[in-house]
């Protein structure tokens, strides 16, 4: 091919009217390679701060405990807690070969110690949960976010949770 | 020589005096030493870990606020010490970072008199950091830019010529919210950003989201809306409340994503805007079918009166009205159909020509 086209170049009627002056009386071999495209990768944000092994600057553990983070993490922490009660209890009854009352029953026998604790652990999750989640359906309508209102409320719903903890606990 | 030995004298005095004021001064009182303990991470190594620096600083020689110690530690102790600074009257929102364990502003937080506690400062939290208290907010940057925060209409076409109307009230619902200054505190106090700040908008943007998103002069609402419809740009939101907590203009970015919530929801609706919010724009370019520069109608007082641009806005505003539309007449003696104002043209400062659509 090459050599066609250097024969073509030579003729030279051809050289002045079809390749005109830009190619001069130089002869040259050219090859065409198809190369593929740079691909231009953009780094993002993430990649780059790793590529320069920044540190991630402390969070968790130097953020001061405030009322607002401390009672949105119990909120979490109880809803998991009454969650996960609902389904050991259901799956226990599915599992287990006697009936509730039976277990009930067998319950009276234990230390007074350990089913009041047993007890707390049931009630103050439920209380909790409940009581803050009032809290959260009110912020759903936008109502009481205001900072005072929120640490007031705060405070309200602790004082709730107590009294049906021992509510639930004595009655 | 003599004269030289004179002034020699004179000289060392006036050295010694100064002195002496400057002892006294710093005598008067004992030395309030206060430790602070500052983060610091060099990029020049980037494997060694970030360790904190402590720092002795006598508070008797030092401004009353953070950065006041700050700078006095750049430029009397270690000029290594970076950190971001610059309008220091908390405006900028340079000088965001972790003082004491909460997200504020170095330039408006007074150093903690206690001196037996020392003041620990960090960078912002869950950020990554470039250099000691200076973070990386690019990721920041960027989801500002995503929620387009600027007045968008459908129309443009007349973009520039008129300022747009709005009622007071309207105008009212901005208050609290514009006035951020994306120092990023909020943000950075949020668990849920920190966990998620690559997909979660973060307190501050979805702040500013609402801003636009209130703004009864922007029409672009929906689609300013249905952009934030996915499960973490808004819902990773878990009404915590650190961010209003931590705020230091005092603003509330917890009940801007609430407000942004019910919208979402369809519980609320952004209403209808009080001001007809062209009307200035619609008046300004019409055009006379006459072809005369300014526009000619009919009023009760006088048989031509002149109405234009100016004198429509100043009427509007003299009267309080709030609405430039005080009275539609038919068919004028120039043939203009629609005028925006009544007898208005007494003072004749109309610009001599109407300016074309």
């Amino acid at each position: 091919m090459s050599i066609a086209l250097r024969r073509l170049m030579a003729c030279p009627g051809l050289h002045r009217g079809a390749f005109g002056g830009v190619m001069g009386s130089q002869i040259r071999n050219v090859v065409l390679r198809s190369q593929p495209a740079a691909v231009k990768t953009a780094e993002d944000f993430f990649e780059k701060n790793e590529r320069l092994k920044r540190p991630m600057s402390p969070h968790l553990t130097i953020y001061k405990p405030q009322i607002t983070s401390m009672l949105s993490i119990s909120h979490r922490i109880t809803g998991i807690a009454v969650t996960g009660y609902v389904y050991a209890f259901s799956i226990g009854m599915m599992c287990l070969p006697a009936s509730f009352p039976h277990y009930c029953a067998a319950l009276a026998t234990a230390s007074p110690a350990l089913l009041f604790s047993a007890k707390f652990l049931l009630a103050f999750p439920f209380a909790y949960h409940t009581c803050n989640g009032v809290r959260h359906l009110m912020w759903d309508l936008a109502k009481g976010l205001e900072i005072s209102q929120v640490y007031k409320t705060g405070y309200t719903m602790l004082a709730a949770t107590t009294l049906l903890t021992l509510a639930l606990l004595f009655c | 020589m003599a004269s030289e030995m004179l002034l020699q004298r004179a000289c060392r005095g006036l050295a010694l005096q100064a002195r002496g004021i400057h002892v006294s001064a710093a005598a008067s009182s004992a030395a309030r030493t206060k430790k602070f303990q500052i983060y610091r991470w060099n990029p020049d190594k980037p494997n060694e870990k970030p360790t904190m620096q402590e720092y002795a600083v006598d508070l008797n020689k030092c401004g009353p606020m953070v950065l006041d110690a700050l700078i006095k530690i750049k430029n009397e102790v270690d000029p290594t010490l970076t950190f971001r600074r610059s309008c220091r009257e908390g405006i900028c929102g340079s000088c965001s970072m972790n003082i004491g364990g909460v997200n504020t502003l170095a330039c408006i937080t007074k150093i903690d008199d206690n001196l037996s506690k020392p003041a620990k400062v960090y960078p912002l939290p869950h950020m990554y950091v470039v250099k000691d208290l200076v973070p990386d907010m690019n990721n920041f940057y960027e989801q500002y830019r995503s929620i387009q925060p600027w007045l968008q209409r459908k129309d443009e076409s007349r973009k520039g010529s008129q300022q747009y109307l709005q009622s007071v009230e309207d105008r009212q619902k901005l208050d609290g919210l514009y006035e951020c200054i994306l120092c990023a505190c909020c943000s950075t106090s949020c668990p849920s950003y920190w966990w998620n700040g690559n997909k979660y908008l973060g307190p501050a943007v979805l702040m500013q989201a609402y801003r636009w998103i209130i703004d009864s002069r922007d029409e672009v609402t929906a689609e300013r809306l249905d952009r934030l419809k996915d499960p973490f740009s808004v819902y990773r939101c878990h009404t915590i409340m650190n961010c209003t907590r931590t705020c230091p203009k005092g603003l509330n970015p917890g009940k801007a994503i609430a407000e942004i919530k019910k919208l979402l929801a369809g519980i609320s609706t952004k209403g209808t805007p009080g001001m007809d919010t062209t009307a200035l724009q619609r008046h300004s370019c019409e055009r006379p079918a006459t072809g005369r520069d300014s526009c000619a109608v009919r009023t009760g007082k006088r048989k031509r009166s002149f109405c234009c641009v100016l004198s429509v806005r100043r009427h509007a505003f003299d009267k309080g009205t709030g609405n430039a539309c005080l009275k539609k007449t038919k068919d004028g003696l120039s043939g203009y159909s629609k005028c925006y104002c009544n007898d208005l043209a007494r003072t004749r400062t109309f610009p001599k020509k109407c300016s074309k659509q």
